[in-house]
């Protein structure tokens, strides 16, 4: 993110640790904007330290037990929103059945901020260069929301609204994302410098039904409807990879950020695609 | 204010502690633990990286308070009184620093990577040294520290 020099210090507020979800769901309903969750802290912190955000109380969600942990629940697999990048690119259901969330949380920025982000701040910062988010929406993943007033669940790729905007309402907590299996033909690719945001990337299920998602080129993740066409269409064959290649590279709209121009972009999302789709047919 | 008790390198510390102060001002500016460097304040550069209950965390990311109970290892708890632990012996064998700021979050990240064992490849475990930025430019000499000691040489 183009972010300005950050201040050194934080805004001041009062820290709480909650020990229990109904908690955190009083103190939401009480505080409104006030309140801020603090689950890894990457994002909250940095946002705090750039004024982005002065809550007058953080809450801190982590120690909340029920929150964490990957688990299969009848045909789908669950993953609690304060699991790390880290114990979900280690967990072995994930490896076997999702490889795509495998690839997207063991290649995220490095190792000291995957042992400490958590999957539910990598969704709700809806930071446009993140990778998880390109992952969930190509599995179809639904994100679950509880408030005083009620649980929701929606697609991820409904929840995500635009640069730093989600539909999440001041008084929810995310409390898990669900993944409906199979998913074990699923990909997850970047193409980025060591730990830096990726410049682009793409995530590709073919178990039932075909998505092709760009990460990183957009405010949000988008799918890609021609690509999916010809691959639902023609199967996944020399022909076929050479064909959507070229059409993603025509049809994905690609932003200009420091990070990259439009033009360049446009040409890694036709290499990704030729790559990914590769691999996954083996 | 918060009460706060935890451990930097097996010490028991007792402290008072704002709720918005850093782990990283805490351990530098007020309990004097000088090798963890404030450079970039904002999780980009891991030079201010701990281990925190063994694993590699960015100080500047995380809160004073959130150490509560918990273990802080930095470099300055690596070696044994006079003796270096294998890691920093290895920096000095292949000439693996030069004006020394990124190195004692480069010797911490190595020793996570040799201790914890994730890395099964010489490829692997130079992935997990991402995130680390020298701006000398010693990660050539870097990388031979490391390899040297998960080849077991």
């Amino acid at each position: 993110m183009s972010f300005g020099s950050p201040y050194f210090t934080l805004p001041e507020f009062t820290y709480l640790r909650a020990r229990r979800i109904e908690e955190v769901l009083q103190l939401l309903e009480e505080k409104g904007e006030d309140a801020r969750l603090l689950a890894g802290g990457v994002g909250l912190i940095s946002f705090m330290k750039e004024r982005l955000v002065s809550p007058s109380i953080v809450i801190d969600i982590k120690g909340i037990e029920e929150l964490r942990g990957i688990k299969l629940e009848g045909s789908k697999i669950s993953i609690g929103a304060c699991t790390t990048l880290q114990e979900i690119s280690e967990n072995e259901l994930i490896r076997k059945e999702i490889p795509a969330l495998h690839q997207a949380s063991g290649e995220a920025a490095d190792i000291a901020i995957r042992g400490r982000a958590t999957i539910g701040g990598n969704v709700c910062e809806a930071i446009p260069w993140v990778d998880m988010p390109v992952a969930l929406l190509a599995l179809d993943a639904d994100i679950h929301l509880l408030s005083r007033r009620g649980e929701r669940m929606l697609k991820v790729g409904n929840f995500l609204k635009g640069m730093l905007e989600t539909d999440l309402r001041q008084n929810e907590l995310v409390t898990k994302f669900t993944v409906p299996t199979p998913k074990r033909r699923s990909i997850f690719r970047k193409y980025a410098k060591g730990s830096e945001f990726a410049i682009a990337s793409i995530s590709i299920c073919v178990d039932g039904e075909v998505r092709v998602v760009y990460g990183s080129v957009a405010p949000t993740p988008v799918r890609c409807k021609e690509v999916e066409q010809i691959i639902e269409r023609e199967g996944i064959s020399e022909s076929s990879i050479r064909k959507a290649s070229k059409v993603a590279r025509e049809s994905v709209e690609c932003m200009d950020d420091v990070l990259a121009s439009s033009a360049y972009r446009k040409h890694i999302v036709g290499i990704l695609t030729a790559s990914a789709l590769k691999e996954i047919q083996r | 204010m918060k009460k706060l008790s935890f451990n930097v390198n097996g010490i028991r510390r007792n402290t008072l502690t704002k709720d918005n102060e850093l782990l990283l001002d805490l351990l530098r500016e007020r309990l004097g633990v000088k090798s963890v460097k404030a450079a970039c304040w904002r999780g980009e550069c891991g030079l201010c990286t701990v281990l925190f209950d063994g694993k590699p965390v960015k100080s500047c990311l995380v809160l004073a308070v959130e150490a509560e109970g918990r273990e802080i290892t930095t470099a300055e708890g690596l070696a044994e009184g006079e003796r270096l632990s294998d890691i920093q012996d290895a920096f000095v064998k292949y000439g693996a620093s030069q004006c020394g700021f990124c190195t004692p979050a480069f010797v911490l990240t190595c020793h996570y990577i040799i201790e914890s064992g994730k890395a099964k490849t010489e490829k692997e475990a130079l992935e997990l040294l991402n995130g680390l930025i020298c701006r000398c430019g010693t990660y050539n000499q870097i990388r031979e520290a490391l390899a040297s000691l998960l080849s077991g040489k």
